[in-house]
């Protein structure tokens, strides 16, 4: 069931913005139709494969004319067939992704991840969503039609952020439905002690042939600490508080955030992940171009 | 406690600020979602040590104001009682440390209960007082100098570190010297504290009741808890024995039985390896005497009765030389024994009586250093051929103590070597005929009247003696030399020279026939013994004997050094002649002389250190001399001192701040 609330997280002016943008990671895609994506299998595009002596049965269409001019043997030219891509998208619906009141970063993270399903189901991938929240992640499955979008984001807007971050967990599941190699796009603060597991498990996506992308999501109050005076401090996610001096632990704390930004990625890097630090104060579907532009950069240098 | 400014102290609520302020802006402060809480803590740190660091953080800001208005109301104490209930005093404690202190009884001496009671005294004294430490025993100490005072905590840190000694006591001289020192002190109640045993024989020499005059007197009794019994060896001396002519001694001992009970015990007496242990009996509160008959094969012996409560007294230490020891150097030796002067010196000194000497005899040529060191006496009889190494050894032996006696005659009249001047007041110019001289006596120097006595008893003698030749000696005679007796016509005829601690007397004429007709007269053999027994006295001036505990012996040196071991095996080496001072311990010390850089010593010698007899004797007055006199003289009180605390509460401020400064870190 859809309503006009579903626009929220994607707005017209988003999707106009990102009607010309194409997610290209370069896998090797195991899609079930056709895309813009290399397939592994061979077929017809404009993807050179590789030159192969002729046998018996091969079209002769495919002949390699000039090969046989300069070398006197046949061979045929074959190409890569194009396909479509699996893509999940995962958000860290945690309550630590609830806050900062009323543009929480979970709903920034939602309009990002809204925009990325807008683009890959423009070029007919296959989208798929996990809200992680809970031993039990809601999951949409992957889909490639159209009005796919529409229940990508209604689910996004109905979702409400509560309880531990369980992303591990979450990914390994989605990891294990995931049985084509494709694309997996995590948003999330990582503001949590099992941060690196949660580096290991999109590095182990990487392994099998996947893409992995990491948003790390963090809101301006967590990046500036624009607090001052005597505060009482409350953790939604753990329930602990405390009345501390703002202003005496601002530098400590930037120091502390720098330092766990620079290990995540850091770790991620060391992985294969692909790490993009999400700044809130842009607009999301700007900084879902900036994830589309690093896994083409990614592709781009290892070509 | 109490304050100066106390109504500084209704601000103390002031202190429960930071505790309100707290609840306050907790309750009050803004709330903030915050989920990046990890990094807002310390590392390895959490909430709940955040809230424990808050907690005595307030707890340290509570105190600090606290500590603060305290220190406005300017705290103090009024000191305890005890200490503050008199006011300063100058004080003389005299501590009796003769051996008789040590006297034990159920492990505790009387030493121990007047240290302890000094000790209790001092606790109890103003800090402000001054004080003085005198001790009793040989040689009377006080401390600190004259000029300076100590105060009651440094003086009972000095008492803590004293100990009895083994010497007699002089607690008259030392109850002096305390009047003095505290005369000295200053315009305070002047007080002495007298702790001692009260012998009867520690009471000679006290100062009268009125050299006390404005001072007030506190004696303590130390023997008051312990039973005054002791057995002592009181006294030990060998003597030549008349009955037999070998070389034995008799050894005579005097036991005191200071105890209730008969004293059945062994006495043992050693002399070297000879030793004799005998059962004997003493009633008790008798001085009984003993005697022994041994072999003196050595040149001190012990008598020894079993330890009791006071052992240092029960050994005695003795000397045990028989008889002197004369070496004769025969310089002219003679076919006819009647004409040698060996001869008529030997009929002289071995006369059938107690203490003849042991005569031995040797040529010029074969004396040697050892036949020195056996020797007391050396007379040289006409020599006239020594070599320097030789002279230089007998002017050696004359610097330890020994005596030289040397007659002159043809072999003397040759002397020409300059070395000869270490012994000789000058050396021979010229032999010179006399005719029937008279002889004047002229030996005002003898430092003994009774050797000047016996000279001119001798001088008496010579008018019978017709000598026919003198030897003139030069001029130009050294310190330490004059003439004993000489003619009528001003000729010296017997000249002394004092060389260390030793003398050489030189007779100018022969001991033989040959230039007169000395040997054939009565005042030969009483002159010849005569010298020997005046040369031996300088030997027995030195303390051969006996001497008793922390006496000073002198130690003459005529060699490169000397070392002095003591019994405890201590070693102390003197490089010129010097006291030896160091005689606190009974026992037998040796000297060992030595030449050069040499390790065998060259001669040796003993001296015996004993404990005073007087301080075996336990015996007291009927009455303490010392009565109390402390209500004759009140102490005046003085106001109470009051001791601020603000100095310390401000350390304790410094501390607390600094401490608020670290957990505001934390937090």
């Amino acid at each position: 069931m859809t309503s006009d609330r579903q626009w929220e997280v994607l707005p017209s002016d988003a999707r106009e913005a990102l009607e010309r943008l194409r997610l290209r990671p370069m896998l090797m895609a195991d899609g079930r139709v056709s895309g813009v994506h290399i397939s592994s299998h061979m077929g017809q595009s404009f993807e050179f494969a590789e030159l192969k002596g002729y046998a018996f049965g091969d079209d002769p269409r495919g002949i390699d004319w000039k090969v046989l001019a300069r070398t006197d043997k046949v061979y045929v030219r074959r190409f890569h067939d194009e396909t479509n891509m699996a893509a999940w998208l995962i958000l860290d619906a945690s309550a630590s992704m609830n806050q900062p009141m009323p543009d929480t970063k979970f709903r920034y993270g939602a309009s990002v991840l809204a925009a990325l399903s807008y683009v890959l189901l423009r070029q007919r991938d296959e989208v798929g969503l996990v809200l992680a929240h809970s031993r039990h992640p809601e999951i949409c499955p992957v889909r490639s039609s159209p009005s796919h979008l529409g229940e990508l984001c209604q689910m996004l807007v109905d979702a409400r952020p509560s309880g531990p971050t369980v992303l591990r967990s979450s990914l390994e599941m989605a990891a294990a439905g995931m049985a084509k190699r494709g694309l997996v796009v995590v948003a999330s603060d990582m503001l949590t002690a099992e941060w690196e597991a949660t580096v290991g498990a999109l590095g182990a996506i990487v392994a099998r042939g996947g893409v992995a992308v990491l948003a790390h999501v963090l809101s301006v109050e967590e990046l500036t600490f624009p607090f001052s005076g005597n505060l009482v401090f409350r953790s939604a996610e753990t329930g602990e508080s405390a009345l501390l001096d703002a202003r005496g632990l601002r530098r400590q704390y930037l120091k502390a955030i720098s330092d766990f930004k620079a290990a995540v990625a850091e770790a991620c890097l060391k992985v294969g992940v692909i790490y993009k630090a999400i700044d809130t104060t842009q607009a999301a579907h700007n900084q879902a171009a900036g994830i589309i532009h690093a896994v083409d950069f990614r592709h781009f240098k290892e070509a | 406690m109490a304050f100066e400014s106390s109504a500084f102290l209704w601000a103390l609520p002031i202190a429960l600020v930071p505790l309100i302020m707290h609840f306050y802006m907790r309750s009050k402060a803004p709330s903030v979602q915050f989920d990046a809480m990890m990094f807002l803590v310390l590392e390895g740190g959490s909430t709940a040590t955040i809230r424990w660091t808050q907690a005595i953080m307030l707890a340290v800001r509570t105190l600090l104001i606290a500590v603060i208005i305290i220190i406005f109301a300017r705290p103090y104490v009024v000191r305890p009682a005890v200490v503050g209930a008199q006011g300063p005093v100058s004080l003389v404690v005299v501590l009796d440390d003769s051996l008789s202190m040590r006297l034990g009884s159920a492990g505790f001496t009387p030493w121990d209960h007047a240290t302890a009671k000094a000790m209790d005294m001092l606790s109890e004294l103003n800090p402000e007082s001054e004080v003085v430490v005198v001790a009793s025993g040989y040689p009377v100490r006080s401390w600190p100098p004259v000029g300076e005072v100590w105060t009651p905590q440094k003086a009972r840190r000095h008492i803590l570190k004293m100990t009895a000694t083994m010497a007699r006591g002089d607690l008259g001289q030392a109850t002096k010297i305390g009047l003095e020192r505290v005369r000295l002190l200053g315009p305070r109640q002047r007080r002495m504290f007298v702790a001692s045993d009260f012998r009867s024989s520690d009471l000679v020499g006290m100062p009268e009741p009125e050299e006390f005059h404005g001072v007030t007197v506190n004696s303590f009794d130390a023997l008051f808890h312990i039973v005054p019994e002791n057995r002592a060896i009181i006294s030990a001396v060998a003597v030549p024995d008349r009955t037999v002519s070998t070389n034995r001694v008799k050894v005579a001992v005097e036991l005191l039985n200071g105890s209730l009970e008969p004293f059945d015990d062994v006495l043992t007496v050693r002399i070297g390896l000879a030793s004799i242990a005998r059962r004997v009996e003493c009633p008790p509160g008798q001085v009984c005497a003993y005697e022994f008959v041994m072999e003196a094969n050595e040149r001190f012996g012990e008598v020894r009765i079993p330890s009791d409560e006071l052992p240092e007294d029960d050994v005695r230490w003795f000397s045990a030389r028989s008889r002197n020891s004369v070496l004769i150097v025969n310089g002219a030796p003679r076919r006819q024994a009647e004409e040698d002067e060996e001869f008529f010196l030997r009929k002289a000194l071995q006369l059938k009586i107690a203490d003849s000497p042991v005569l031995s005899r040797v040529y010029p040529d074969d004396m040697s250093p050892v036949h020195l060191a056996a020797a007391d006496i050396v007379i040289l009889a006409n020599v006239g051929g020594f070599r320097p190494a030789q002279i230089q050894a007998l002017a050696d032996f004359v610097a330890r103590g020994g005596g030289v006696l040397i007659s002159a005659g043809d072999n003397f009249d040759k002397i020409t070597d300059e070395s000869w001047n270490a012994l000789l007041p000058s050396l021979p110019v010229e032999r010179l005929f006399v005719s029937s001289p008279r002889y004047i006596i002229s030996g005002q120097d003898l430092e003994q009247s009774s050797s000047l006595n016996m000279l001119q008893e001798i001088g008496r003698l010579l008018d019978d003696v017709d000598i026919s030749w003198l030897s003139f000696l030069g001029v130009g005679w050294p310190q330490g030399s004059s003439v004993l007796i000489q003619t009528d016509a001003s000729l010296p005829l017997l000249v002394e020279r004092r060389i260390g601690s030793g003398a050489v007397l030189l007779w100018l004429s022969t001991l033989d026939r040959d230039w007169t007709d000395f040997p054939l007269r009565p005042a030969y053999a009483p002159f010849v013994r005569w010298a020997v027994s005046h040369l031996q006295s300088f030997m027995a001036a030195l303390g051969r004997s006996s001497i008793t505990v922390n006496d000073a012996r002198r130690v003459s040196l005529t060699t490169t050094r000397a070392d002095v071991v003591t019994p405890g095996g201590e070693i102390i080496t003197f490089k010129s002649s010097g006291e030896f001072t160091q005689t606190s311990v009974p026992g037998v010390y040796l000297i060992n002389y030595y030449e050069g850089s040499g390790a065998e010593p060259t001669g040796s010698d003993v001296f015996l250190v004993n404990t005073d007899s007087s301080e075996s004797f336990l015996a007291r007055p009927n009455e303490i001399p010392f009565a109390d006199t402390e209500e004759v003289a009140p102490v005046d009180p003085l106001p109470e001192k009051k001791v601020p605390w603000h100095p310390w509460l401000l350390g304790v401020a410094l501390l607390l701040f600094v401490a608020e400064a670290w957990l505001r870190g934390r937090v």
